[in-house]
């Protein structure tokens, strides 16, 4: 069956949508960006080809007569044995790097079955990791894996079986390794029926469809790739699709009453006005100010110690927030400082530097036109509750009532937009031809 | 930047000569005894200035032609270790660190102290400022003129008779006392009649953007056309021979239905046409030109080009009337009009250009151009119905030419357009 | 007399234990631990432990557990020292002609001039932005896909350095992924980045008026890239500084620490003060 393909590159996510033949999205992927683009946009389109899959399967099985409580039941189980079983195959891949940088090591020579068995104990854990119900703050193999051979680490060090930097360092070589190392985490096939099986009461029918489904040949129809921050990408020029003109039509994909987006992701923030079809007809780019990026919150989150996802939720729960003047990362980590040593708490100064940031977006959104209704919020600040209620606060200042939409799956809205232009490319070249 | 090997036009050639030429003189002058005056290139006063015999220089000229030669970045540098703040005009920048490195003028050559200093105020209150700092730098006397800005969007009489009054009561006196000569009327005369002539010439160029495909680029080939005319050749012979050359030059192309030339040589296919407002970024000049030429975007008019005399509403040199003349002449730069005269003339551009859009370049370091530019764009925007686009650089500092967030806004603007063309099918 | 240091940064934590005598200063153990994400406290006390039993010597033979830096929350401490004392202490130490110290570290930057007896006469921090340190540095090897420890010596290995304008942290990662993406070798990336930050080092330095030996302490003393472009930037503005580094540069802070903790710790039992061991 024919797919088409939306990959958006960016600084540090890389995503990837699939649209089936009548324009609707089938499966989303994502992974961390890396040095490597190419692979970086292989591994996200593996993983939105395996979406696509699971969402083949789930038509199969209503085709088989499965009531729909059912399946998404089965699937959601099925879902999760099949990323322990990627994370597992992503593991061996690992062990195997990680051997042959032991093994040239001098250093680090001793370490190898110190590692190995960290590693065995990372494999017996993969069931519990994936488990129903059970947490996980990231779902990219580096993270999962590396927090846990960090936590593992600190143990046996303390144990004296070897020393946490030195394990630490292989860590470090290896990790790079393993995200430049197509590891087969997209071989649907084998980690589905591998799953499956894991499943202890898998009925026949998800057997057959997982068999159905597996041999469905996925072919990329056509596909259209978008990123900032790169002045080259690893698509022909002519797949490339700026993405101003990506987020305009994801975000009216998502929300089609849209007249107004707003994206804020990690280099750069972006206010775009769009038209009833999801044409742009204005946009304003932060410049040579990166105040007001995400970036900028990573290092504040660096300067205080903190995660960037802890960032948000500590500023939600301040009651007088401070009123932070620079937005410049140049500053804030001297104003920071200063705050922070008059005594201020640690949520107000939050607060305030979150409120910071969004009068930046705000006068970029002015200078774009202003903002109309709906409104549209995406990129990654987004999925930031501060930043969020910050904004609420002052669109409704500056503008009055606007409803204000945040899609959950906001981080792909680039993709989807590009999609959605390989999906017309198509269509076009359709008629053109008939 | 070295235009010639892009541009292998015989007037870019000669237009390269004439102002190496000029530097050339200028180093000299203190062997020759000639004099020297600075001013600035809106409203300059150039056949004033050489019917007494004095030779112009435009700290401008020199900053533009410094950064596009890769040496204003450290001339700033050392303005800033002056104490000249970030947001300073980077052009004073350019010049003040220039004179600090002993005063080498773009070509190598060294430049002369100016003998006076010819503020011929329009528009820009940098440029006092800017004189008052060579003033303190070389201890020389100015000469102030006094331009009113023209805000009820046209030139009134008493402004007119206020600035024709200081062309007399000072300027004039000035001129004669540093240069040792007699004001002399036939020769100013002489001088506006050759001026008015490659005025038509060049106006007859730039309007030749109408055709299709345009065989010239307004903009960045527009700053080599005004060269010339704007510097330190108006009112000569050597303005007028080029200017008819380029004319025919420009013709040519036309019969031959060729479209301009850009640093990669020929143009293959317009795709774009846009009016442009702001002036150039000079540091990244042929990088900056090359975005748009790569897209096959052309630009087809320009405000800036009209930074030094607006031509193409009609206005010449008047012989017959020296001194209202060059009043009209300071009172109609481009710089000098106020808001809703510039929104009316670049909505004429884009219409009697049939371009697809506007795009303004910001300046960093220019309010003057910069104040107001938003609200242009909009109201372009709404009045033209075609999109506008904006981008952020600035004059010769190259810290604040950010190529990868340019051409990220130049291909999602052209992409804009090829999207409303499509009406939403692209 | 014996004492020790505890130097916590953002992003390790260095301890050392030493034997002061005056005139005959001893380190009798040392080592450095990167935090992680880990609690810096239990890292700071497993740590401090380690050497301990490393020195031969038992915790009640310390005269003075002293900290500096973000150490200030090591309960066990006896006392705490500021950084720029701490610095300028140990960097003396190991090099007895310094009359200068600078500390990058993994979020700022410091500059300390000193008499010859390690007395602090000036100080300049940089009032600015991660861009200049060790934390960009990491987050640059992110972009590149290398490790932190290849940094330096990929640095040496450059023939054209890219310029790295920005001095905001974020724009300059936005300009090395473009650079990355027009295919700019690694070592001229990382070299350009390294003489960005050289030049902003030796403004500070200047700016605080630094003569002669510079000692640089802190982790990226062992920046091999980074040093050598601080010594050609010196070099190239004939800046009357003389830039070393020792390998232990990085204990520097730790070592000044128990040096000062041990000036302490003689000063108050000369007045009859004593500490009580904690257990």
């Amino acid at each position: 069956m024919k797919a088409y393909v939306g990959i958006d590159l960016g600084s540090t996510t890389t995503k990837a949508v699939v649209l089936d033949d009548a324009g609707a999205t089938l499966g989303r992927g994502i992974t961390n960006s890396r040095s490597n683009y190419a692979l970086a946009c292989e591994v996200a389109l593996g993983e939105a080809l395996i979406a696509a899959r699971f969402g083949l399967l789930d038509r199969e099985l209503a085709a088989a007569g499965m009531p729909e409580a059912e399946r998404s039941r089965r699937l959601a189980a099925l879902g999760l044995r099949f990323r322990g079983r990627q994370y597992l195959a992503q593991l061996e891949v690992f062990r195997r790097i990680a051997a042959r940088i032991v093994a040239h090591d001098l250093l680090a020579r001793g370490v190898a079955p110190v590692v190995d068995g960290m590693l065995d104990r990372m494999a017996g854990e993969a069931r519990t990791l994936f488990a129903e119900g059970a947490s996980r703050k990231s779902d990219f193999f580096r993270d999962l894996a590396g927090s846990r051979f960090l936590q593992l680490a600190e143990e046996v060090s303390r144990d004296g079986a070897a020393a946490f930097d030195r394990l630490v360092g292989v860590f470090d070589k290896a990790i790079l390794e393993v995200e430049n190392t197509p590891s087969g985490a997209e071989d649907f096939g084998t980690h589905a029926r591998a799953a499956s099986a894991d499943l202890e009461d898998a009925p026949d029918a998800l057997r057959r469809a997982v068999e159905a489904v597996a041999s469905v040949p996925l072919q990329v129809a056509s596909s259209v790739g978008t990123g900032y921050g790169r002045q080259t990408l690893p698509f022909p020029k002519e797949q490339i699709r700026s993405e101003i003109l990506c987020h305009g039509l994801g975000a009216h994909a998502m929300f089609p009453g849209t007249r107004t987006v707003l994206d804020i992701g990690g280099q750069d923030t972006k206010a775009i006005q769009v038209d009833d079809r999801g044409i742009v007809t204005s946009f304003q780019m932060n410049d040579r100010c990166a105040a007001g990026c995400g970036r900028y919150l990573g290092y504040i989150a660096d300067e205080m110690n903190l995660g960037l996802h802890e960032l948000g939720p500590m500023a939600c729960n301040s009651s007088r927030p401070v009123r932070i003047n620079s937005t410049c990362t140049v500053f804030a980590g001297a104003e920071l400082r200063e705050r922070l040593s008059l005594g201020e708490k640690r949520e107000d100064i939050l607060a305030g530097l979150h409120r910071a940031i969004i009068l930046r977006a705000m006068s970029l959104l002015a200078r774009s036109g202003g903002v109309a209704n709906e409104f549209t919020f995406t990129g990654g600040v987004a999925k930031n509750p501060a930043a969020v209620d910050a904004l609420r606060g002052l669109i409704r200042e500056n503008y009055g009532e606007v409803a204000m939409n945040i899609s959950p799956d906001s981080i792909y809205t680039g993709a989807l937009g590009a999609a959605l232009f390989a999906w017309r490319d198509a269509r076009r070249g359709e008629e053109a031809a008939a | 930047m070295n235009p010639s090997a892009a541009m292998k036009d015989g007037s870019q050639l000669r237009q390269k000569e004439m102002i190496a030429e000029h530097y050339s003189r200028l180093a000299h002058s203190p062997h020759t005894g000639e004099k020297s005056v600075y001013t600035f290139v809106p409203g300059n006063l150039t056949e004033l200035v050489r019917s007494f015999d004095l030779l112009p220089v435009l700290p401008e000229i020199n900053a533009l032609q410094s950064a596009m030669r890769g040496k204003s970045k450290d001339y700033i540098a050392i303005a800033e270790k002056l104490g000249h703040s970030e947001d300073v005009c980077t052009y004073v920048k350019c010049d003040v660190g220039m004179k600090r490195s002993g005063n080498l003028g773009p070509t190598g050559e060294h430049l002369p102290d100016p003998d006076l200093l010819l503020l011929s105020y329009t528009g820009c209150f940098t440029f006092m400022k800017w004189f008052e700092l060579l003033k303190e730098e070389y201890k020389a006397p100015v000469a102030m003129l006094h331009v009113p800005y023209q805000a009820e969007g046209r030139i009134t009489t008493a402004a007119r008779d206020y600035v024709v009054r200081q062309l007399k009561e000072s300027v004039i006196p000035k001129l004669e006392q540093v240069s040792g000569r007699k004001y002399d009327e036939d020769k100013l005369k002489e001088m506006l009649a050759r001026s008015s002539r490659a005025e038509d010439d060049l106006v007859h160029v730039l309007e030749s953007a109408k055709h299709r495909p345009s065989p010239i680029d307004a903009y960045f080939g527009g700053v080599y056309y005004i060269g010339p005319i704007f510097t330190a050749f108006r009112g000569t012979e050597e303005a007028v021979g080029y200017y008819r050359a380029l004319r025919s030059e420009v013709d040519e192309r036309i019969a031959m239905g060729k479209g301009p030339v850009t640093p990669d040589g020929e143009m293959e296919r317009e795709r774009f046409r846009l009016v442009v407002e702001g002036p150039p970024n000079w540091t990244s000049f042929r990088q900056f030109w090359k975005m748009f030429a790569d897209e096959g975007a052309v630009v087809v008019a320009s405000t800036y080009t009209k930074v030094g005399g607006v031509y193409d509403n009609g206005f010449r040199h008047d012989p017959e009337r020296p001194l209202e003349t060059l009043a009209e002449y300071c009172l109609g730069c481009y710089t000098n009009l106020n808001l809703p005269t510039r929104v009316d003339m670049l909505c004429r551009y884009v219409e009697e250009y049939g371009a697809d859009g506007l795009l303004v370049n910001s300046i960093k370091s220019c309010n003057s151009f910069s104040a107001g530019q938003l609200m242009m764009l909009r109201e372009v925007e709404r009045r033209t119905g075609r999109p506008a686009g904006f981008v952020e650089s600035d004059l010769v500092d190259p810290r604040y030419f950010s190529a990868a967030n340019i051409k990220n806004r130049l291909e999602s603007y052209f992409q804009m357009i090829e999207q409303k063309r499509a009406g939403g099918a692209a | 007399m014996n004492s020790a240091g505890i130097d916590v940064g953002s992003s390790a934590v260095k301890v050392v234990v030493a034997r002061a005598e005056a005139g005959a200063s001893a380190i009798l153990a040392s080592g450095v631990e990167r935090i992680r994400r880990r609690d810096p406290q239990q890292v700071a006390a497993s740590l401090f432990e380690r050497c301990v039993e490393e020195s031969g010597l038992k915790r009640s033979d310390l005269a003075y557990v002293a900290t500096t830096g973000e150490g200030e929350m090591v309960p066990f401490r006896t006392g705490h020292f500021y950084g720029m004392t701490t610095h300028a202490r140990g960097g003396q130490y190991l090099e007895p002609d310094a009359r200068a110290v600078i500390d990058i570290g993994a979020l700022h930057t410091r500059a300390v001039l000193m008499d010859s007896r390690a007395k602090v006469e000036a100080y300049r921090m940089t009032s600015q932005c991660a861009s200049g340190s060790g934390q960009f540095l990491e987050n640059i090897s992110r972009y590149l896909g290398i490790t932190i420890d290849e940094i330096g010596p990929l640095s040496l290995q450059a023939d054209d350095p890219e310029a790295c304008s920005s001095i905001c942290a974020v724009l300059a990662e936005t300009d090395v992924i473009n650079m990355v993406s027009r295919g700019i070798r690694a070592p001229n990336i990382i070299k350009g980045i390294h003489q960005s930050m050289a030049g902003r080092y030796l403004r500070l330095l200047t700016s605080a008026g630094a003569r002669g030996v510079v000692l640089v302490t802190g982790g990226l003393a062992g920046d091999v890239g980074l040093m050598a472009a601080l010594r050609e930037a010196a070099e190239a503005q004939k800046a009357a500084v003389d830039i070393r580094a020792h390998d232990r540069s990085i204990l520097a802070g730790a070592i000044g620490a128990a040096l000062w903790g041990a000036f302490r710790a003689e000063r108050l039992a000369r007045e009859g003060v004593t500490f009580a061991a904690e257990a």
